[in-house]
């Protein structure tokens, strides 16, 4: 299920004092399979991106079609709003029901799913993200922050989307609650092929997991194309105000003693250490 | 003067009747803090570091143990709101923490408070907003500022109470890199400026700013060392939750494969050259 | 956020947005009074008028005004049909199997409305006009006699001042909210009345828990910047009756003059 953002605007409290152009003349498209990272400084414009992708805004010009479904300013009836799961920032302050099964059962009960189907579906979820069958039971409100976090993208997952977008998944968890959720992405993407669209201020994470970069500035797409593109030209990343991930910044640290530089391509710290292995080898001087 | 802090075998608790002492929040806690300090706290999430933040500035008052200040025991409700002053907070999250619709009345806030006078506040805020960076938003509502503008804002309002220490926690980490940085930049010129600084994170990155780090967990300090001496010893973190820098796991990656390299390094600089010469 | 909440304050540096908060909110009090003097043709025109010209000081756009005026439209037009239909004596205009319109009647309702239309649109002058905290800070000092007797004017002042910078705050969560469960399939719009109550708990409860933990934070920032009520207290602004504000006597006492000596 392929999505095409054609030339959107989207603008806030139009016709008021307020009024503010958060989005203009946006186009991308957005394969079906891949994880699209989205990354930009405050205000840039990437909720508001996000809300026009699940279905929940709709553009004050353009249009965005999701498979065969098309929506521009006039659209009354968003249609691709059930297949598209959206996991917000800090998702753990959504939920609201009595138990853990009840909170994750709510969503695919909206979608009018048939009893024994959901309670399939709960229990596939929670074994998605890993968390044990003896919290279905108690009150979502007991568990520990992460595990809370880890309810609400079941919530969302158990609605089986085919595009999953998240917002800043990992903010507030320490470093075991990251590395958990990102694992769980990325496997989720390997076993079930949903289109990831992954909104994040975490360049490594980018670095990581994303097939396809987007950067955002005031509204504007000032850059799409893969992970490497954008994080071994340094001087487009000054100019775009972005910082580099860990491994590069360390990569940059080592590059001003070692010639001939170790290239920026490398993200894994493996891949580092195979680079530095064969030169030592070969010698370091041919 | 200056203001030093001091805890002797603290012990702190939420709820008595239900927990057994491991499940204390903070458990047996002897700590020192010297004017003038920089310092990081690092935990994973649920190890303590807001419980001790908030017993530092008489927010929370020790279950056991003693708390004193340049060696006078805080026990009377007008000693701890006299440290108000000298001990300054700021919280996680940036909107909770400002009370006032415009930005020169909230950093007035603490002010009024303590019953500075109208003349010395005028003289003090323009001072503030111009060392935190936010001069020319004095009439800001606070909804219209950015996240790590109102942490600045934060920042000022503390800061225009005089303070001889700062406690930051994880005040960066609901914000954005540039905020971030931001943030990191001014606890620096604060530093400099002779204000204690004690930085609660769980970013190893950030942590090592310091000059000193203290590593909690499940209530209990595991260790308390110069950032150098820690960062040798940085491969620990890894049981307690926390990210081990980049830098050191490359370092042990390469040790592993042979390379001869020192056994412990003190910062990424000594790793940078070494390499260099056993290539 | 897509429209603009009502009462907003519109920051501009007009007449009226640098005249005193009390001063304002004491006229703007006095002037509702006045409303129920004015029982006639010219008088309403008075009313009119003055409340034209405040609209020009304010140099905020009327489509605002009107947007604060649509709220209350439908109570304006169902009390004005009220007194169409009611209201007996003069001239019978209109006869129907079911009603007759009399003279009366239609003065009754243009008078009404009017009352009602003049009410709303001062009532917004003041709020466009004078900042949340301008009118909490008013309102407190113009309350400080009430000290004598024990209300706690301070909390009191401070409470509302707080309301008021969180309005904003909450306004965003509930959005926010609202989306996430949206998003999740939430059914907001159809069935009836008890459904949609229903509908509306997955909304309620987040918003209700994320409040109290603001609360509670709060609590603690306001402890942690020396907060012990008002005792020992020193106050940052200070309010200054200016020359202008006393003109606001003048012209008080000049609309209490002109209705008194047109009225019927
Ligand atoms: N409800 C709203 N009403 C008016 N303006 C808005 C609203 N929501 C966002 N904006 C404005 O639109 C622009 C884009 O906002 P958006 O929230 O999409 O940015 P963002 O990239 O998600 O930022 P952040 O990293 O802070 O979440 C900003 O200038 C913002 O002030
Ligand atoms: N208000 C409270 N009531 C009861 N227990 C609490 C309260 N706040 C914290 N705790 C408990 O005390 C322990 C320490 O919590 P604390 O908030 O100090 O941890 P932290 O290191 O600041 O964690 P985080 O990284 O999540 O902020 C945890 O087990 C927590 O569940
Ligand atoms: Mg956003
Ligand atoms: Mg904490």
């Amino acid at each position: 299920m392929d999505i095409h953002v054609n030339d959107i605007s989207y603008v806030y409290q139009k016709g008021t004092p307020f009024e503010e152009e958060a989005l203009s003349n946006l186009s991308l498209s957005i394969q079906h399979g891949i994880i699209q990272a989205i990354i930009g400084k405050t205000g840039s414009g990437k909720s508001t991106l996000i809300g026009l992708l699940s279905g929940l805004l709709r553009p004050s010009k353009g249009s965005i079609t999701v498979g065969e479904d098309k929506v521009t300013a006039t659209t009354k009836k968003i249609p691709f709003r059930s297949k598209v799961g959206v996991v917000f920032q800090y998702p753990e302050h959504q939920l609201f029901a009595e138990t853990v099964y009840k909170d994750i059962s709510y969503g695919p009960t909206n979608q009018g799913i048939p009893a024994e189907e959901i309670k399939n579906r709960v229990y596939h979820a929670i074994d998605l993200v890993g968390l044990d069958e003896s919290l279905l039971e108690k009150s979502p409100f007991s568990l520990s922050g992460g595990q809370m976090r880890r309810v609400a993208l079941a919530g969302v997952l158990a609605m089986e989307p085919s595009i999953l977008i998240l917002d800043e998944p990992t903010a507030g968890l320490d470093r075991i609650g990251s590395e958990q959720l990102l694992s769980l992405i990325h496997h989720l993407h390997q076993q079930k092929q949903v289109t990831i669209i992954l909104v994040t201020h975490q360049m490594d994470e980018v670095a990581r997991l994303a097939g396809q970069v987007l950067v955002l500035e005031k509204g504007q797409a000032v850059f799409n194309g893969s992970p490497v593109e954008l994080f071994s030209e340094r001087s487009r990343l000054d100019k775009l105000g972005m910082e580099p991930p860990s491994l590069t910044k360390l990569i940059d640290r080592l590059n001003e003693r070692i010639h001939p530089p170790i290239p920026t391509s490398l993200f894994e710290l493996d891949q580092l250490v195979a680079h530095l292995e064969l030169r030592r080898k070969v010698g370091n001087n041919e | 003067m200056g203001t030093e802090i001091t805890l002797k075998d603290v012990w702190f608790h939420y709820y008595p009747q239900t927990e057994s002492r491991e499940n204390w929040a903070v458990q047996n806690v002897s700590l020192d803090f010297q004017q003038g300090e920089y310092v990081s706290i690092i935990g994973s999430n649920g190890s303590g570091k807001s419980s001790l933040a908030c017993l530092l500035n008489g927010l929370f008052i020790p279950t056991e143990g003693a708390f004193c200040i340049n060696g006078q025991p805080i026990t009377t409700d007008q000693d701890r709101w006299e440290l108000k002053r000298r001990v300054g907070m700021i919280f996680q999250n940036p909107d909770n923490q400002i009370v006032a619709p415009s930005v020169v009345d909230d950093i007035a806030f603490g002010l009024e408070n303590l019953g500075v006078s109208r003349e010395e506040m005028k003289y003090r805020i323009p001072l503030v907003l111009e060392q935190v960076g936010l001069s020319g938003l004095e009439k800001k509502e606070p909804h219209h500022l950015s996240g790590g503008q109102k942490q600045r804002l934060a920042i000022a309002g503390i800061l225009a109470m005089q303070p001889d220490v700062i406690i930051f926690d994880e005040s960066t980490s609901m914000l954005d890199p540039d905020g971030r940085k931001h943030i990191l930049r001014l606890m620096d010129e604060l530093h400099k400026s002779g204000i204690t600084i004690i930085h609660i994170t769980h970013q190893a990155t950030e942590a090592f700013l310091a000059e000193r780090l203290i590593v909690i967990h499940q209530g209990r300090i595991m260790m308390d060392q110069s950032s150098k001496e820690l960062y040798a010893n940085a491969t620990l973190l890894d049981q307690w939750g926390l990210d081990v820098p980049i830098g050191i796991l490359l370092h042990q990656a390469l040790r592993d494969k042979g390379w001869k390299l020192s056994e412990k390094m003190e910062s990424e600089e000594q790793l940078v050259s070494e390499l260099w010469t056993s290539m | 956020m897509s429209r603009i909440v009502i009462g907003q304050y519109i920051p501009g540096d007009s007449f009226l947005h640098r005249l005193d908060p009390r001063a304002k909110l004491l006229f703007v009090f006095l002037f509702f009074f006045l409303i129920f003097l004015a029982n006639n043709i010219s008088t309403y025109l008075i009313l009119y008028l003055f409340v034209a010209i405040c609209i020009l000081l304010s140099q905020i756009r009327v489509r605002l005004f009107l947007g604060s005026i649509k709220p209350v439209l439908f109570i304006i037009i169902l009390t004005s049909i009220l007194h169409l239909v009611m209201t007996k004596g003069g001239a019978a205009l209109l006869t129907t199997p079911l009603f007759t319109v009399y003279e009366e009647g239609v003065r009754q309702a243009a008078f009404i409305s009017s009352r009602f239309l003049i009410l709303v649109v001062m009532a917004s002058i003041l709020t466009f006009t004078t900042s949340s905290l301008d009118l909490t800070d008013a309102l407190e000092q113009l309350l400080e006699p009430l000290k004598k007797i024990r209300v706690p004017v301070h909390e009191l002042a401070l409470m509302m001042s707080i309301a008021l910078r969180f309005i904003p705050t909450l306004w965003e969560e509930t959005e926010k909210i609202k989306n996430a469960q949206l998003a999740r399939g939430a059914n907001l719009e159809s069935g009836n009345i008890f459904k949609r109550l229903a509908a509306y708990i997955p909304i309620f409860i987040p918003l209700f828990l994320s409040s109290f933990r603001r609360a509670e934070e709060l609590a603690m920032a306001m402890e942690a910047r020396a907060y012990r009520g008002g005792i020992g207290r020193t106050k940052y602004r200070l309010l200054q009756y200016k020359g202008k504000d006393y003109s606001l006597i003048v012209i008080f006492l000049l609309l209490v003059i002109m209705i008194g000596w047109l009225r019927s």
